[in-house]
């Protein structure tokens, strides 16, 4: 079981865990949650207003299935759940959310992790930053594909 | 019977098509390649977006990817290295398409800069 959904709106993580936790079966014996947050600040520490992600009218939400099916796909999972807004996001907002429930902590731990790594280099989005400096499109680090590289 | 009353209906519909055309306000009309339908429509994300527009129609008849990138770079040259970059994919019908792929005129074209999203 696995659900992927793209949130033009802010949501609720801990409402998104709640309604996870009622569809998991009575073998589930763990259940790992990541949620990603917009920071006040860019990696130069200056501030960031508002962070902006621009996404396509039918290939984000087609990544954001292939992630989430390849998550239930390779790992010894019960369900996943992933959750990323678009659109205007301040500061403090969640920007993703991922779940996955595991008969054992591993499978569960190793799934969120990787559906993490996928989201941040593969998922169709165009981040900006933007500041009282200007505005920064954000690309993906060298960090980011060294952990991406990690599942291939 | 319906099938005749729908090749009528059809064929009735053609004069009012040509006479749109014939009316087309001129400030419209951006060349003679609209008429003939032979606009390339090039669609740009995120910093390509900001340097280009979201959207770009070019006079162009069928092209490859590669010369269609030329071409934005001739015509814009503040934007050559990004539209040039291999970094920068093309997208076609939805699909990653590469250098070589012929898009047939009137085709739209997506260029989309690297993604991140998390």
């Amino acid at each position: 079981m696995w659900r992927a959904r793209l949130c033009l709106e802010p949501f609720d993580p801990a409402a998104a865990l709640a309604a996870f936790a009622k569809q998991i079966d009575a073998g589930t014996g763990a259940v790992v949650t990541f949620t990603g947050l917009a920071r006040g600040a860019n990696r130069n520490g200056l501030a960031v207003e508002t962070l902006f992600l621009q996404h396509h009218a039918r290939l984000t939400q087609r990544s954001l299935d292939e992630i989430a099916a390849a998550g239930a796909e390779r790992f010894n999972v019960a369900g996943i759940d992933l959750i990323h807004r678009a659109g205007a996001i301040a500061p403090g907002e969640a920007i993703v959310w991922v779940a996955a429930a595991a008969a054992h902590r591993r499978a569960a731990f190793e799934a969120a992790d990787y559906l993490m790594d996928r989201l941040k280099t593969e998922a169709l989005f165009w981040k900006r930053e933007d500041g009282a400096d200007g505005s920064t499109w954000v690309e993906p680090t060298d960090d980011d594909h060294r952990e991406r590289a990690r599942w291939s | 019977m319906k099938s005749g009353r729908t090749l009528q209906d059809h064929t009735s519909s053609q004069p009012s098509a040509a006479k749109s055309l014939v009316d087309r306000p001129v400030e419209r009309v951006t060349s003679a390649f609209e008429y003939e339908g032979l606009q390339m429509n090039v669609r740009f994300y995120g910093r390509l977006a900001d340097l280009l527009g979201e959207q770009m129609k070019l006079d162009m008849a069928d092209c490859s990817i590669g010369q269609l990138r030329a071409a934005i770079a001739d015509r814009h040259p503040l934007a050559r290295a990004e539209i040039l970059s291999q970094r920068v994919r093309a997208c076609v019908h939805d699909v990653i398409a590469g250098e070589d792929h012929l898009v047939g005129a009137g085709g739209t074209v997506e260029f989309f800069p690297p993604v991140s999203g998390g």
